[in-house]
């Protein structure tokens, strides 16, 4: 038998059918991936790694411009600090000081740098399942401009602001989502943390008022296109699976053992969701042994695979704190089996 | 006379407008400060029990914190003018290397709610800058907050260095990633999964240190801001 092709092995998996093997993706933040190029010797970590899961942004290179030493503004005028972490940062200013969308645009969701590469990105990854990726998708885009603070209490006391502000980033999205639809890709992957380790940030009811519609307008454009939903979201989200199952959701990442039970999650909407991650990097990945390592994926394998809906992967880009031996092992693992 | 109950359920609601109308109606009225303060902490409490229990989130508890920081500006010269102290002052920081700030921000708020003085020192504080701002503001009580493991492992030396520094001080650590156990491994006091347990957790850790001789120099409900 020839054996399946990583974006078979993926299509197969969102079916809720068994694909001949568990597909995996190890994503990786800047300082491992340094430490991944060293160690295999070469910049094609994508195909030492074997994943099946090819990512895609629609950024123009300009997407972020250096504005002082370790401080980066994005193309909404946000500025990160990097100089904790060289991959996301902290929110350093603030876009929005009132309630008000007066005086500032969005950026345009349709210049042609965003998806002038595309057609590239596709060619050469023909045999992955290609995802295009566009990152802080509702909650996330509006805090990092309004504020944390400030946009949840917004959310209590003038919801009418927060959904002007949310339809403009949506509208921004659908611009994005109509374009990249167009192409011959497999899903678009949305990423909005609505939960900490405990629990949700803010009430389901305000989930319920101000998310769920705009994520039923962007999600149902994705899937009219034929296309997969991917969501990225972390924490204690669970109470909003059977919702993000009536949207549509095909895919939920990043599947976090510390704040769910996998296992029965997996018993209890493994049907409907396909789960996408799971190997904890608050505990085994960073503080573990090779073994340990191992044994979790073995685990994993196991007990969240049969019957397809599960892509095995870290339960976010591994940081730096993963060792070198623990990435090989985890990469052993998905290859034995 | 002002009705401390309607001051209670204000801040309960985040009804800052009505929170301030009360206050200081009650310091029209001649009320003694300690009481209204009581009035909003016993709030703060109620609060903090709804988070819990996941009948309030985080926006809720912002705004009635939101509410009571206003309430407690108008009365800070009545309490100062009384004599009220507060019995225990906090250092609060995000660790080195770590720049998020909300978790530790939630706690400073529900400890402030509390009635203990918090000195917010911001994020990225070196291990020596916990340790010296906890001699210079004789905290009996510091907070090390961290969200990521790869800042996670510094608190180590955060909690040996004001061991070394203020050895009367408990030591509280919490954020994501951070467990009871990697507490104790750390040799921390104690640990809160979120920021009303924080304040419950030091409670009964303050319960066992002596009220300090030398009071606070920060008034009740000290609104200070970051200091580095």
């Amino acid at each position: 038998m020839i054996a399946m092709t990583p974006r078979e092995r993926v299509l197969i998996t969102i079916r809720h059918e068994q694909p001949d093997r568990v597909p995996h993706h190890f994503s990786y933040t800047a300082p491992v991936r340094r430490k991944l190029e060293a160690y295999f010797d070469t910049l094609d970590l994508d195909r030492v790694l074997d994943n099946h899961i090819a990512k895609y942004k629609p950024r123009c290179d300009d997407f972020l411009v250096e504005v002082g030493l370790g401080l980066w503004r994005d193309e909404f005028g946000v500025v990160w600090n990097r100089q904790g972490d060289a991959d996301v940062g902290a929110v350093a200013n603030c876009v929005l000081e009132n309630r008000s969308l007066d005086g500032y645009s969005l950026p345009d969701p349709h210049l042609p740098c965003r998806y002038d590469k595309l057609p590239a990105f596709i060619d050469a990854n023909r045999e992955r399942f290609r995802v295009v990726n566009l990152g802080k998708s509702l909650f996330e885009r509006a805090w990092s401009m309004r504020g944390m603070e400030d946009l949840l209490i917004d959310m209590v006391e003038a919801p009418e602001w927060v959904e002007e502000l949310l339809d403009a980033i949506t509208e921004f999205n659908l611009g994005n989502i109509a374009e990249v639809t167009r192409f011959d890709i497999d899903a678009v992957m949305f990423g909005d943390d609505w939960a900490a380790q405990r629990g949700l940030i803010f009430s389901p009811h305000l989930w319920r008022r101000l998310i769920k519609p705009r994520l039923a307008r962007m999600y149902s454009v994705v899937r009219h296109a034929g296309k997969a939903v991917f969501i990225h979201s972390c924490g204690r989200v669970q109470e909003l699976f059977p919702e993000l199952i009536e949207l549509g959701v095909d895919v939920f990442n990043p599947f976090q053992p510390e704040v769910m039970d996998l296992v029965e999650v997996k018993r209890q909407f493994g049907h409907q969701l396909t789960f996408y991650g799971g190997v904890s990097l608050q505990r085994v990945l960073p503080f573990g042994t090779p073994r340990e390592v191992r044994e979790e994926a073995r685990r994993l394998i196991d007990e969240i695979g049969p019957g397809g809906g599960y892509i095995l992967a870290p339960s976010h880009d591994m940081p730096a704190d993963v060792p070198i031996e623990n990435i090989v092992a985890l990469l052993e693992a998905v290859r034995s089996q | 006379m002002a009705d401390l109950s309607a001051l209670t359920a204000a801040v309960e609601a985040g009804d800052q407008r009505t929170a301030l109308a009360v206050t200081q109606g009650a310091i029209d009225d001649g009320m003694a400060a300690q009481a209204i303060l009581d009035a909003m902490s016993s709030a703060m409490e109620v609060i903090g029990g709804r988070f819990q229990r996941n009948e309030i989130y985080v926006p809720e508890m912002l705004i009635s914190a939101r509410a009571m920081k206003l309430a407690t500006a108008v009365l800070e010269p009545h309490l100062v003018k009384a004599g009220v102290r507060p019995e225990h002052t906090a250092v609060i920081g995000t660790v080195a290397g770590d720049l998020h700030d909300i978790g530790k921000n939630l706690v400073g708020m529900m400890w402030k709610g509390a009635t203990i003085a918090v000195i917010d020192l911001g994020t990225n504080v070196p291990a020596d800058r916990f340790a010296s701002a906890a001699v210079e503001h004789g905290a009996s009580l510091v907070g090390i907050s961290a969200l990521l493991t790869t800042t996670m492992v510094g608190m180590r030396d955060a909690v040996a260095a004001v061991r070394a520094a203020a050895p009367r001080a408990m030591v509280m650590v919490g954020g994501a990633p951070v467990t009871s156990e990697f507490a104790e491994s750390i040799g921390a006091d104690g640990y809160a999964p979120d920021a009303a347990a924080a304040v419950d957790v030091a409670r009964r850790l303050l319960a066992s240190v002596p009220r300090p001789v030398a009071p606070g120099r920060h008034g009740v409900g000290s609104i200070s801001g970051p200091e580095t």
